[in-house]
């Protein structure tokens, strides 16, 4: 797939995601949903909206510059902080899982493993963007 | 790991952008190379080397050298 195709195909997900969001917001406007919790999805989805915006016209400008959209360093970038952001977050799993033990053992109320979940992902793509910022900034290590 | 890769494109009159485009790869690549942040491969280094009519040996200057 070419960079035109794919940039095709990506704001087309984009517009999809979003038309979903919006279908939502209107069916729980319609069902009666506590106004607050509506809002929260409003900002939420504004919010992804603002950052896909700026993503979409990065991608297009980079597009029409001419030059690849990623080459051998960028590749490696990636997966320097890939690599960093799996091992980093294993280690989070790791004292995570040892905070909810001893939640277990003490009694004391604890998050739903889902919840968990959600945020050793959240906790994996921060490490990822961080990771991935630095090097961009500062240079891959031989 | 030092590089020459800046006397050679003035000697040719080409900017980082040129080179970039010529090689097919980002103009930050051809930067960070320049100031020894990226270590290229070697099928990169021949590129730069053939663009800038010159030799890896020529362009890229390790410190033990």
């Amino acid at each position: 797939m070419d960079g035109k195709a794919r940039f095709r195909a990506f704001v087309a997900v984009v517009v999809v995601v979003l038309a979903g969001g919006v279908l939502y917001l209107v069916a729980t406007v319609g069902a009666g949903v506590e106004v607050a919790w509506t809002l929260v999805s409003a900002v939420i989805l504004a919010s992804m909206a603002l950052v896909v915006i700026a993503v979409i016209l990065k991608e297009r400008k980079e597009l029409k510059s001419g030059f690849p959209k990623d080459d051998e360093r960028s590749r490696a970038i990636r997966m320097r902080a890939g690599y960093l952001a799996f091992f980093i977050s294993l280690y989070f799993l790791f004292g995570m899982s040892g905070v909810q033990t001893l939640l277990e053992d003490r009694q004391i109320a604890s998050l739903p493993t889902a919840e968990w979940g959600m945020i050793y992902v959240a906790v994996m793509g921060s490490i990822f963007l961080a990771v991935h910022t630095y090097l961009n900034r500062k240079g891959v290590p031989a | 790991m030092r590089t020459r890769i800046k006397e050679f494109r003035a000697r040719y009159d080409l900017t980082q952008e040129d080179l970039a485009r010529k090689i097919g790869v980002r103009r930050e690549t051809i930067l960070f190379i320049e100031n020894g942040k990226y270590v290229p491969s070697l099928k990169l280094a021949h590129d730069i080397a053939k663009v800038l009519k010159s030799s890896v040996d020529e362009l890229f200057l390790f410190d033990k050298d």
